[in-house]
């Protein structure tokens, strides 16, 4: 058993060791707080173990011998004692909290700015949530460690060892009880406590099963009554509860036995020390005060080893959610800006495939081989169906990913030659689904252009044709959406997009139509902002309405990756292929 | 406290005799700690000085020993008394947990329009272990602080009372500053939350929005709003834990302060004979038992308090009304389909009518499909019909039955229902299929997903059926999720149908796809359907077109393209994409 034991210990502490390694840099910055913290801790520690000292010393000095000079100095020793004990403790409560959560602070806003940086790659591998997580949960976790850790491993041991050698230089002989106070304080703390704390995590996934449970209960509660299905739902709910509860039965009464113990070991220690106290009593080896010292120093141990064990098993947690915060900020971004990027220059607008192919792993090949020429101010629709590359070739015009063969030329540069953020500050995108950030909705416009005025936003509006739309929402420009704000529907988010990106006045434009189908009224409106927003800019359009279709200049049919025509409308269909027949697959009357 | 412990007496009521016996143990453990200072006092006074009289130590080992049998039965009271509560706490939860899911099943769709998940779910979770731990510890520590106070000062003032109310006259002023910072506490702490829920809903939002963030290139921007939520939270979490950092040295220095009075004072007495050095050393030992009601009195009083908050959130619903009361009907027909509105006035509480004085009859078996801007009324008018929503004036009538005279439960397994956005569940495909009838078997879950068109696609699985769907069906695309939904209706038999808007998220080729499988799941049913579409328009019989919550016409496709404006433009809207191709189009019509 200890053999096998063994290698895991020696792994949990290379973690520790790396773990601490990567915290360095955020505890370096604070190393002067943290080294008076633990001054303060160390005045703490040793004004706690003093003061019974002192006070057995008023006891047999001053009262037994009827010192009243001695017991006034002994207590005038003890206020000075008790008010360092004050403040060293408030201040390395105060230094500690303040430490820990600036580290926090910076881990948050690290984390978060690391993320910034990262291409679509990793976003197309990590969920919204799983990231959440790592900024909520993980940190949370990393929160409790260092809240009430950060003082505790020094600290607490330095006073266990205070009191326990208190207690030996008082006495010696007294000092025996520890035999049998400490493997059993020992065996309470770390044994029986590490099985509570598991128990109560085994507990928390089941409350979180009931939890998932009841939320999408909730959320699917339309379902649920329209199929008459809630007397079944509450039987499940009922068993999930009910599984859960059988749960708590085994677990709290851990926390009864626990407490249990201490409450037995403090009182048998009290005996003890009475017992033992008395028998050397009877030989006058030690005095009534030495006893009442020690009386207070066995129940003084309880604490610091309760706080070192409550440390040892967050530090297990600790290790898990740290690894997954630094495998965030040693993620890297596979768009990489050239050193000598091209920074300070004018779009004109060409758009140029050479031979282009792309892949994410190189089993699945998504573009084989593109290559056209968009020249500035052309309208290029891409139609073909899903999973034919459409989106991939729109991504890589944005740059949010590199070509793996070929190149994208932008007026004859390769994109890769370009500073990022300049480029893609004269481009704009509109996604299919548009995202509304809580706000106004002119804030959400002006999200392009963070520092926009109203006019400009009110300006582009007009130019669209939605100006009247958004009056005529509750609170004009300032009508709040999002989660709390007002419901629009998705033609109307479409067209919000469509003003974020015309405020940029871009060069190039991209846009992925929507294809849910809009109401009559809202269908109008954006076909007029189409054509508005698109005039005199190259757009590439993932294109669902045929009217956007007809109206490019350029039509790419996209076929597996492959550029199966290109041309323009008419030009298509005097060809039977592939364009025939989408179109006609897309032929919204045809039923 | 006892507004709590009255909100849900019923609740508790079955669990008395264990509440009780935790109460009764929490007294008799915290009266036995007295013995020890007794005891302690004793062998310090009597037993110390008999043994270094006389050397006979059998006295000493007896009270030695009764401090240690002390502790043992101290030990043993403290188990049951923890245990019993806990017992309490986690079993009236357990039971107020099952009701407010029974209720939260039952509330109406009024209430499920306003209330939003996230807050319902607050309730359900963070209240509902308030509620918990109040009785779990909240209720024994209430109490033990009130117990140990009372019952030391008086065993303090038989023993010495001038030194008993120097001691005590500390307390006062230490209770009023706990009480202080605790409310101070509480309202930080309540800010820290915000603070993190504003921290979470940014990070959320720009995670959501991350590719329309770099397409933008705003990034510096998103960098400078998320640096506000977290200096926002890092004040916010800084206020709490200096409060924190403040109160136990605080305690701390009113134990030491005690410790000190008794030291010099007592001290003062002992040597001038008034009282012995056990009463001294035994006031110490009280001092230590009085400082645990003052270490738990903040965290009490700030848990008491969120429990009250929680119990009133919780009692809030627990006592709404619910559609059971408005289930009164009785008759539990097969349905046959004839509906007909008489004089339908709707709104949704007090706003403006949605539905103004509708009256329409739809025949046994006939297609009607709704169609009208956003906004017409259109949903709200078919959720009358499974009576999410009652009519404020006017009535319904289902095959000459006025709604109301429905069972509830009979009228709803009869209507088959699939929306716009399909909620999946998050159990197996086979099981989602069979939500509506639970006991289906086998064979007819694969019969309703081959009329569905999923079948080969679910048989295409490595587990098949037993294919777990994640949260919200995911890792399935809309048109299969969409499939599953009409499978899920189709086995449920029903006499009506109701589609609501459910082609319109779906591209167009997926719509088309959609369209046989919308067709067959019609035949011998009343169908209402909701859309945007001519194409799907075109299914029903007859068009209701809805504007602003009254009819405009009722007729069909031929005649409406004649008559109705709005109809007649959508056609063209729709049309000017294709006519190109109009004669494929045309020719398809079926």
């Amino acid at each position: 058993m200890k053999e096998k034991n063994k290698p895991a210990n020696i792994k949990t502490d290379k973690t520790a060791l790396r773990l601490l390694s990567r915290l360095f840099p955020y505890i370096k910055t604070n190393a002067a707080g943290i080294a008076i913290m633990y001054l303060f801790s160390l005045i703490n520690v040793a004004a706690t173990i003093a003061l019974p000292f002192l006070i057995q010393k008023g006891i047999d000095y001053g009262i037994a011998l009827k010192d009243i000079d001695y017991l006034v100095k002994i207590s005038a020793i003890t206020a000075i004692v008790l008010f360092f004990q004050f403040f060293s403790f408030r201040y390395q409560g105060r230094l500690m909290m303040k430490i820990g959560n600036r580290i926090l602070y910076y881990i948050r806003r690290d984390l978060f700015n690391h993320i910034q940086g990262l291409s679509f790659r990793f976003f197309d591998k990590n969920r919204t949530g799983n990231i959440m997580t790592r900024l909520t949960v993980d940190v949370q976790v990393l929160e409790e460690l260092l809240m009430t850790g950060l003082d505790t491993v020094l600290v607490d041991v330095i006073m266990i060892a205070g009191i326990i050698g208190a207690m030996l230089l008082l006495d010696l002989k007294l000092s025996l009880v520890l035999l049998f106070i400490l493997p059993l304080l020992v065996m309470i703390v770390f044994g029986l406590q590490s099985r509570i704390v598991r128990a109560a995590r085994g507990i928390q996934g089941r409350l979180s099963s009931v939890n998932a449970f009841l939320n999408e209960s909730l959320s699917g509660v339309m379902v649920t009554r329209s199929f008459a299905r809630e007397k079944r739902n509450i039987k499940l709910f009922e068993s999930y509860n009910g599984n859960y509860y059988k749960n708590t039965r085994k677990f709290y009464p851990l926390h009864a036995y626990f407490w249990q113990s201490v409450i037995m070991l403090n009182t048998a220690s009290a005996g003890l020390v009475i017992i033992g106290g008395g028998l050397l009593i009877k030989s006058g080896q030690v005095t009534i005060g030495v006893v009442a010292a020690f009386l207070t120093y066995v129940t003084q141990l309880f604490q610091p080893m309760q706080k070192i064990s409550n440390m040892l098993n967050q530090l297990s947690r600790a290790y898990a959610s740290c690894e997954r915060i630094f495998a965030i900020m040693d993620e890297k971004s596979d768009i990489v800006e050239k050193a000598n990027s091209i920074s300070d220059f004018q779009l004109t607008g060409d758009v140029t495939f050479k031979d282009v192919r792309f892949h994410y792993n190189p089993e699945e090949p998504i573009l084989k081989g593109i290559s056209f020429d968009a020249q500035a101010g052309e309208t290029v629709a891409i139609v073909g169906h899903t999973g034919s590359g459409k989106s991939t070739i729109v991504h890589l015009v944005s740059r949010f990913y590199d070509v793996t063969d070929g190149a994208v030329l932008i007026d004859s540069i390769d994109i890769r030659d370009y500073s990022i953020a300049a480029y893609r500050r004269q481009t704009a995108v509109v996604m299919q689904e548009p995202q509304i950030f809580s706000g106004s909705v002119y804030e959400n416009i002006s999200f392009s252009v963070p520092d926009s005025t109203i006019d400009d936003v009110t300006a582009v509006c007009k130019q669209l044709g939605i100006h009247e739309m958004i009056i005529g929402f509750p609170d004009g420009y300032d009508t709040l959406m999002g989660e709390r704000g007002a419901n629009i529907s998705i033609g109307q988010k479409q067209l919000l997009a469509f003003a974020r990106a015309m405020l940029r006045d871009p060069r190039i434009l991209i846009l992925d139509e929507a294809s849910a189908y809009l109401d009559t009224r809202t269908e109008t409106m954006v076909q007029k902002a189409l054509a508005s927003i698109m005039k005199g800019r190259t757009t590439f359009v993932i294109a669902h309405r045929l009217s956007t279709i007809r109206n490019a200049n350029k039509i790419i049919v996209l076929d597996k990756g492959v550029i199966t025509d290109i041309g323009s409308h008419e030009e298509l269909l005097k060809k039977e292929g592939i364009y025939k027949n989408f179109l006609r697959q897309n032929n919204p009357i045809a039923g | 406290m006892l507004k709590i412990l009255k909100t849900f007496e019923e609740y508790s009521r079955p669990y008395r005799g264990a509440f009780i016996l935790a109460n009764t143990c929490m007294v008799i453990m915290d009266l036995t700690s007295y013995l020890l200072p007794v005891l302690i006092k004793y062998a310090t006074d009597t037993v110390f000085d008999h043994v270094t009289k006389t050397g006979d130590l059998k006295i000493l080992y007896i009270v030695g020993s009764a401090i240690i049998i002390s502790g043992v039965v101290r030990g043993l009271l403290s188990h049951f008394m923890i245990r019993s509560y806990w017992y309490v706490g986690e079993s009236v939860v357990k039971d107020i947990r099952n009701s407010l899911y029974e209720k939260l099943q039952h509330l109406g769709a009024s209430f499920y329009a306003k209330a939003r998940t996230g807050d319902l779910m607050s309730r359900l979770t963070t209240d509902i272990q308030l509620i918990r731990n109040f009785y779990a510890f909240g209720v024994e520590h209430r109490l033990r602080i009130v117990l140990i106070s009372v019952t030391i000062l008086l065993i303090m003032l038989y023993q010495n009372w001038r030194l008993a109310l120097i001691v005590y006259i500390f307390l006062p002023i230490v209770y009023f500053v706990i009480v202080y910072f605790s409310s101070k506490l509480q309202k930080a702490v309540m800010r820290k939350h915000e603070s993190a829920g504003a921290l979470n809903s940014t990070l959320q939002e720009n995670l959501t929005g991350i590719r329309i963030v770099k397409a933008f290139a705003v990034e510096d921007e998103q960098k400078k709003i998320f640096e506000k939520s977290n200096l926002r939270l890092f004040n916010a979490d800084l206020v709490v834990t200096t409060l924190q950092a403040h109160l136990n040295p605080l305690l701390q220095l009113t134990g030491g302060a005690g410790t000190l009075v008794i030291l010099i004072y007592g001290g003062y007495q002992v040597i001038h004979g008034s009282m012995t050095l056990g009463t001294l050393i035994g006031f110490m030992t009280y001092l230590m038992i009085i400082r645990f009601p003052l270490f738990i009195l903040a965290f009490n009083t700030s848990l008491v308090n969120l429990a009250e908050g929680a119990s009133k959130r919780i009692n809030e619903i627990l006592i709404m009304e619910d559609q059971r009361e408005n289930d009164k009907g009785t008759v539990t027909n097969r349905i046959k389909g004839k509906l007909e509105f008489q004089n339908v006035t709707f709104a949704y509480g007090d706003k403006k009518p949605v539905l103004r004085d509708l009256s329409f009859s739809i025949r046994e078996g006939e297609r009607v499909a709704l169609f009208g801007l956003n906004g017409s009324g259109k949903s709200s008018l078919i959720s009358l019909i499974p009576r999410f929503y009652c009519p404020d004036s006017g009535k319904i009538l289902l095959d000459e039955t006025p709604l109301p005279e429905w069972s509830l439960e009979a009228l709803r397994l009869q209507i088959g229902t699939v929306l716009q956005e399909t909620f999946l569940f998050s159990m197996t495909i086979g099981e989602n299929i069979a939500f509506g009838r639970p006991d289906a078997s086998l064979q007819q879950i694969k019969e309703a997903a081959a009329s569905a068109q999923i079948d080969i696609f679910i048989e295409s699985l490595p587990d098949g059926y037993d294919t777990y769907v994640g949260e919200s069906g995911s890792g399935l695309s809309g048109g299969q999720r969409q499939r599953i939904a009409i499978a899920r209706a189709l086995l449920q038999n029903p006499r009506i149908l109701i589609l609501d808007d459910c082609t319109s998220s779906l591209d167009p080729q997926t719509e088309r796809n959609i369209q046989n499988e919308l067709r067959s799941l019609m035949s011998g049913r009343t169908t209402l359907i909701i859309a945007q579409r001519i194409s799907t328009l075109r299914l029903a019989d007859r068009i209701i077109v809805l504007d602003r919550g009254m009819i405009q016409d009722f007729d069909s496709h031929e005649n409406l393209l004649k008559k109705n404006e709005l109809y007649k433009a959508t056609y063209e809207t729709q049309m000017v994409c294709s006519e190109s191709i109009i004669e494929d189009s045309l020719s398809m019509r079926s």
